[in-house]
């Protein structure tokens, strides 16, 4: 474009001075501000400048019409699953944009230091966020009772079909009672802010405690793991799915030794009623099962699931499947085999760990079949959990003694000689201190026990063999799952050549025959 | 003008770094309206327009952290766009259901990247142009004092002339003038920065050529 530069009069600013005054700090002169007013030649160039007249065009055409709010929902909902981990649930002060927000949703309050009213229901205190909105404490003004109000954030309020589907939901899961699960009492979508009321439990959520206490020892996560598949259980027998289940939708009684599940099937129902069905709403994704992240029909056995990620979590301090993205979370759901509670916490028996991985079992059908098999299973467990101690090797040293031991080392000992250099220990083949001179090839299991009954005798630390029985134990179990990725690893790990033989698997029910007359 | 940090990395790479949630915020917000308004172009009804776009976005968001920044950055926005045309093509047949359920499936990237009928990628880049219009808006409105951005809008958006918002609103005509033309002087820089890292072609030549 061609400005007239020509025409330009004496007293009107150069083009450079004129786009000076587009600097987003420049402070423009007075004078040349009025000039820019009156003379008509330097508005033309000033606009020019600016940008010539296809961006006034496009500008003005693009912005004109207002945008999609569909576009605002949906850029909502991916960076919720890209940024859910820097929402603060715990932060408990309203920002001053929520606090106006309800002050135009909510009716006035009947006293000045409370925050408004829901109907019949006056909130209190803001207690915590959830994916769908804000948890209050109020106050029942009708039964005279404390209740939580969860209210729900107007951009997730249900419409139409989805609406109904949600309220049914609602209802049915008001139906549930049960010691061990947060009683829903009232549903609200009639109001300018849709809210449910629950019953208020004093404490905090399971995930508040684990973020400031750490993994919790395994027989409380018994105890509570019992009260959890009992809840379950119960809902699952009423025909309800929780599919939602998480540490954050766990509340604990102060003290620790009550649990009860919140919401159930709300969060979920409100997620794919409302939105996007990616989970978006519910924030971390850490507890979805295989197949609800596949968005896959889904049974009670996804629950199961969500709860052994649940008790991982519980036992360990950490997810089983935790990612920084959330994208790479779901993957790993989906694909990856975790790692076994025994694995990550040597101090959690071997059995409390089976359960968790049977309930992290990527098939459903491989799962426990019901909650009520998985409480049993949690139940005799916990009731012999002092003998679920004693069978730890260094235990099981003291109290059926070296013989054992020694059996179990002469049986395991190919196998140890394997992933000695993998846990560290010096093998047979590379330390001579613990290895026969002028022995090679697969002895027979007799010579195999006379060689393995030597070494032994040279072990003077008998810590350090019980460590190797328990390494073992674990890298068994491992191969008991997945042999083909074990292998692999431990190839790897301690460059050892071997194939996955037949010797293994002998090993393997070895193993499994030696834990069944340790536990008689 | 440094409006920008001069060594920012290219959006799409960075998204395939550790959790940058500006970064995805940001591609949310160029990609989902556009994404929305090639649906909605192709004749697709509201609801299922923000299905398929929340499908495509979904899948793209997990797909893009094994993208190769080297070879693909440049086609990113082909690739996308491909992605968009098959399977918005693919709602139009109504072969889909539930969408974002398939965004996770490992074959999900490998089917909606087969070459389909050939596109153009003409309007989806039109639309891309568009949401970063208004992103670049969003932000400009943020830098700016609200006196500054009103005399912008209401001049070239909402076509009063400046003497009216200078009696509207207290302003000099000349300020009105400076204010409407920074405002859009920003609001080019800024487009056309992230018009860079989306790798789409600017619409014009910019003005400085006519000066020079
Ligand atoms: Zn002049």
């Amino acid at each position: 474009m061609i400005l007239p530069l020509s025409k330009t009069k004496s007293n009107c600013p150069s083009p450079e001075e004129l786009s000076l005054c587009l600097r987003a700090t420049a402070v423009v002169d007075d004078v040349v501000q009025q000039h820019i007013g009156d003379c008509q030649t330097c508005q033309a160039t000033l606009q020019a400048i600016a940008a010539d007249a296809t961006w006034w065009d496009e500008v003005e055409t693009t912005l004109y019409t207002a945008p999609d709010p569909a576009a605002e929902r949906i850029a909502h909902s991916i960076c919720a699953l890209s940024g859910y981990q820097n929402a603060d649930p715990a932060d408990q002060e309203l920002t001053a944009h929520e606090l106006s927000q309800l002050r135009t949703h909510l009716q006035p309050p009947s006293h000045p230091e409370l925050l408004g009213r829901i109907g019949r229901y006056e909130l209190e205190q803001l207690v915590g966020r959830g994916g769908m909105g804000l948890v209050f404490r109020g106050h029942d003004t009708d039964l005279h009772r404390v209740v939580a109000i969860k209210t729900i954030a107007s951009h997730l309020n249900p419409r139409g079909a989805a609406r109904e589907r949600f309220v049914r939901e609602a209802r049915a899961s008001a139906s549930l009672t049960h010691p061990h699960i947060v009683a829903v009492y009232d549903v609200i979508t009639d109001s300018q802010l849709p809210a449910i009321v629950m019953q208020y439990i004093p404490g905090q959520t399971l995930e508040q405690w684990l973020k400031e206490q750490g993994p919790m020892p395994w027989p409380t996560v018994l105890q509570l793991g019992i009260q959890l598949a009992d809840a379950l259980n119960a809902a699952h027998e009423s025909g309800l799915i929780h599919r939602d289940i998480k540490p954050g939708n766990v509340m604990l009684e102060a003290g620790c030794l009550r649990a009860l599940i919140a919401d159930f099937g709300l969060v979920r129902a409100l997620d794919e009623a409302s939105l996007t069905h990616t989970g978006a709403l519910a924030g971390t994704p850490d507890f979805m099962s295989p197949e609800q992240a596949r968005g896959q029909v889904l049974d009670q056995r996804s629950d199961l699931f969500s709860l052994g990620a649940v008790l991982y979590t519980m036992l360990t301090g950490c997810p089983p499947f935790h990612a920084p993205q959330p994208m790479a979370v779901l993957n790993r759901i989906c694909h990856q085999r975790h790692q076994s509670v025994a694995v990550v916490c040597s101090d959690v028996p071997m059995q409390v760990s089976r359960v968790v991985d049977k309930l992290l079992q990527k098939q459903p059908r491989k799962r426990y079949a019901s909650a009520a098999e998985v409480r049993d299973m949690l139940q005799q467990l916990s009731r012999s959990s002092i003998h679920l101690q004693t069978r730890r090797p260094m235990q099981l040293y003291k109290f059926v003694g070296l013989a054992a031991a020694v059996l179990a080392v002469a049986l395991l000992y190919p196998f140890a000689s394997m992933l000695g250099q993998s846990l560290g220990i010096p093998s047979g083949q590379s330390n001579s201190g613990y290895s026969l001179p002028g022995e090679s090839g697969p002895p027979d299991p007799a010579a195999r026990l006379l060689r393995t009954q030597r070494i032994a005798d040279r072990f003077v630390d008998l810590d350090r063999l019980s460590q190797q029985l328990q390494g073992i134990e674990v890298a068994v179990t491992e191969l008991e799952h997945a042999p083909a990725i074990a292998a692999a690893e431990l190839a790897d790990r301690g460059s050892v050549q071997y194939s996955i033989s037949s010797e293994l698997q002998w090993l393997q029910s070895e193993v499994s025959r030696l834990e069944m007359e340790f536990n008689q | 003008m440094a409006e920008f940090p001069d060594t920012r990395i290219s959006l799409i790479i960075r998204l395939g770094e550790a959790s940058d949630v500006q970064a995805w915020q940001e591609f949310a917000e160029i990609y989902a309206p556009a994404l929305l308004g090639l649906a909605r172009r192709r004749g697709l009804q509201p609801a299922d327009a923000e299905d398929v776009t929340q499908e495509i976005l979904f899948g793209v968001a997990r797909a893009v952290q094994r993208f190769q920044p080297d070879q693909n950055r440049a086609m990113f926005r082909t690739w996308l766009s491909r992605i968009a045309h098959n399977l918005i093509h693919d709602f139009c047949e109504g072969r889909r259901r539930r969408p974002a359920a398939h965004a996770i499936s490992d074959s999900w990237l490998e089917k909606a990247t087969q070459a389909g009928e050939s596109a153009s990628h003409d309007d989806f880049d039109e639309e891309l142009r568009a949401s970063i219009l208004r992103l670049a808006a969003k932000r400009v409105q943020e830098r700016v004092a609200p006196k500054t951005w009103n005399a912008f809008e209401q001049t070239a958006i909402q076509n009063r002339t400046a003497e009216w918002v200078s009696q509207e609103f207290g302003m000099t005509v000349g300020s009105v003038y400076v204010a409407r033309c920074r405002v859009m002087s920003m609001l080019r820089n800024d487009v056309q920065q992230l018009l860079a890292d989306c790798q789409v072609t600017p619409a014009d030549s910019n003005a400085e050529e006519g000066l020079q």
